[in-house]
């Protein structure tokens, strides 16, 4: 069995159209586990219809907690804490929890060893079956500076799921940004779909993302979404992709049809005929590179 | 000399190499010249988010040993291999018993 | 006062609703907190005056005089430092760091350990016709903007003035210190399925922080099922913007919408004298 393959679709700027190209993609790679790993905004479920969902708590950080009884009130912790996350409420000390990083600072600091460290419940990673096969998401507890240890343990499932199942491809959908769940998407993946619009907000946020693939050396392509709403711009994101040498695998119209496949919580390339085309290009192109990678 | 050896299961010297390093199942130290397993503990960090290689290679650093025999090992587990100077001995699809005896033929 | 615009899903129009407040606000202060990726200034198009480099604390170890002992790297819980006491090798690795400063508090060694500055992103300040333009941005390759956030919150925003902050997507850490202090929690989301399951998650982060909230739907196409949801949670929805292909294509070209829509200017004019007029200011 050849190594498994990983592909992570992002954006830089949201909204462009990652779920919409992933859900279609995965209508047409047949042996594969989709990953939702937008964590903050799980979007993926709505369009996959998973069943047998088998859900697992997931623990995130462990933060400070001050036992009061013992605290003396000596203010060290507070002082330390670079997180601002210690505050005085009604005369005890307290860790906000949402500011707490973990860093056990206080723990290690406190004269009268008042601080414990505390696991937390942070969220959950979900295991299903659908018509295309396992999907793994997961659902972060809104607040928590999380997201990249959920990240990394969805994708870290995935693995040993395709591993024993013996599956050829992993197709991650990504989030947002390119912050650290971007960048826990990313780490070890074959190949990154960048799919962004016409807009100077896309653009700016293209090169952003960009910028990342290639600290992380992972070979990237772009998928323009809604081209039609300016082509001045789609140009410019061709011009721009030759200069860095970067492929466009294809450009897709802007289409009510898609809008409302969504609405009904169909996956839009089934019905949609303008997203055929591009989709099934973007299959290609990257099955080609990876046939040229095995042949190397 | 002490090996760290990073393996999937704990069967002894039978186990197979797991195919992650920094996050394989087991961490197993191996006495070289007496040909004893020290010891098979699981690998407590498997399952973190940030830094696992580090973790790991720190932990192999601790460990006194000077051979490390496993899968290919991520960036981070590399570099910190690399600035000690620990020797490693890439080992895929095959048991420790015979991870151990490749390396001592190549020698 | 401090109004914040934040969405659950990405691309749901924050940028376009905070751009269009502040155009209509007369007076103001604009702030961009959507650090990872931050486009105020594409519709804004400010004057940058001064653009401040931010810098987070890390630790440097002279390894002429460390003693190799470790505590350093068994304090830090991010894996950033590796010390081979045999090699008197000390590695730090600087992307894991979270610049906790336990490392430092733990050497014994002293100046074995000192604290140096790492830039981790700029902020911008400038002024776009007479709004006060305040930008957050990290570098690309940083884990985590919450540290600028929270630092531009702290310092930069005058509550005896409007600020208007553009916060990022999402529902985590970066969006909760972007909203943490804020006196209104505008919303803004679209009448999809997606758009209504990421609602529904930013509308937690509202309810758990006790803040008055509103909704703005963008992209409307008419039938709504954001109406219905809207009333089970008691959060008025504030206006709706049509989906247009036009606002798209302008949009798209820089031009913020209440330029682009001058109908649009004098919603927007209304819905901003509407929240400072019930909510005060502080």
């Amino acid at each position: 069995m050849g190594k498994i393959k990983e592909i992570v679709i992002l954006s830089g700027k949201g909204g462009t159209g990652k779920t919409t190209v992933a859900a279609s993609l995965a209508e047409l790679i047949h042996d594969k586990i989709i990953v939702d790993a937008d964590v903050d905004a799980a979007n993926m479920y709505l369009l996959m219809e998973p069943e047998n969902i088998k859900e697992t708590e997931f623990k995130g950080k462990s933060i400070a907690n001050i036992n009061t009884s013992i605290c003396t009130s000596c203010n060290l912790c507070k002082e330390l804490c670079r997180f601002n996350a210690i505050e005085v409420i009604n005369g005890d000390y307290v860790v906000e929890d949402i500011s707490c990083d973990g860093c056990r600072l206080c723990q290690t600091a406190c004269p009268v060893d008042a601080i414990e460290m505390v696991e937390q419940i942070v969220g959950k990673w979900i295991i299903a079956d659908t018509r295309f096969g396992d999907f793994i998401y997961a659902r972060l507890n809104p607040g928590g500076e999380n997201s990249g240890n959920l990240v990394a343990m969805v994708k870290y499932q995935s693995k040993l799921i395709a591993e024993e199942k013996n599956i050829s491809t992993i197709l991650i959908d990504g989030p947002p940004g390119i912050g650290c769940p971007v960048i826990a998407s990313l780490s070890g993946s074959d190949y990154v779909i960048v799919v962004t619009e016409p807009s100077f907000s896309g653009i700016s946020d293209l090169k952003r993302v960009l910028k990342l693939t290639e600290h992380f050396r992972i070979k990237t392509g772009i998928v323009v979404n809604k081209f039609d709403i300016n082509i001045e711009n789609t140009e410019k994101i061709e011009k721009f992709a030759q200069e860095n040498k970067v492929e466009v695998l294809a450009k897709i119209p802007h289409s009510f049809c898609i809008i409302e496949e969504i609405s009904k919580k169909s996956i839009p390339s089934t019905n949609c005929e303008e997203l055929k085309k591009p989709v099934i290009e973007i299959y290609n192109k990257i099955k080609d590179y990876f046939e040229a990678e095995m042949a190397n | 000399m002490k090996a760290f050896i990073a393996v999937e299961k704990n069967e002894g010297i039978d186990s197979k190499i797991d195919n992650r390093f920094a996050r394989a199942s087991y961490f197993m130290i191996y006495d070289m010249e007496s040909d004893e397993i020290l010891s098979i503990e699981e690998n407590r960090f498997k399952n973190g988010a940030h830094g696992v290689g580090i973790e790991t290679g720190n932990y192999i650093i601790k460990s006194g040993c000077k051979l490390v025999i496993g899968a290919t090992p991520g960036p981070k587990a590399e570099s910190v291999l690399r600035a000690s100077n620990i020797e490693f001995y890439i080992a895929e699809n095959c048991t420790a018993k015979e991870a151990i005896e490749r390396y001592r033929a190549k020698a | 006062m401090f109004i914040a615009v934040a969405s659950g899903k990405g691309g749901t129009g924050k940028t376009i609703v905070s751009t269009s407040l502040a155009l209509v606000a007369k007076k103001c202060t604009y702030i961009d907190l959507d650090v990872e990726e931050p486009n105020g200034h594409i519709l804004l198009k400010p004057e940058i005056e001064k653009e401040v480099p931010f810098n987070l604390k890390i630790p440097k170890i002279d390894e002429h005089v460390c003693t190799f002992c470790g505590k350093c790297a068994d304090a830090c819980v991010y894996n950033a430092i590796s010390i081979i006491p045999n090699l008197k090798k000390a590695l730090f690795y600087p992307d894991l760091c979270h610049s906790c400063g336990h490392c430092t508090y733990v050497c014994p060694v002293n100046g074995a350990m000192e604290e140096v500055y790492r830039e981790i992103g700029k902020i911008r300040l400038g002024i776009s016709k007479d709004i006060k333009f305040i930008e957050g941005r990290i570098d690309v390759g940083v884990i985590s903007g919450v540290p600028i956030i929270s630092w531009i919150v702290n310092n930069y925003i005058d509550f005896n003035e409007i600020n208007i902050v553009d916060s990022a997507p999402g529902t985590s850490c970066p969006v909760v210190e972007s909203v943490k202090k804020s006196d209104y929690i505008m919303l803004v989301t679209e009448p999809t399925p997606f758009g209504l399951s990421d609602l529904k998650l930013a509308v937690e982060i509202v309810k758990n922080m006790g803040k008055k909230a509103g909704i703005i739907v963008n992209k409307d196409r008419g039938k709504n099922i954001i109406d219905d949801y809207a009333k089970t949670v008691n959060i008025p929805i504030l206006l709706k913007i049509p989906y247009s292909i036009e606002i798209q294509e302008s949009y798209s070209k820089g031009i913020p919408l209440v330029e682009a829509m001058p109908e649009m200017k004098g919603k927007f004019g209304e819905l901003i004298d509407k929240i400072i007029c019930e909510n005060g200011k502080n």
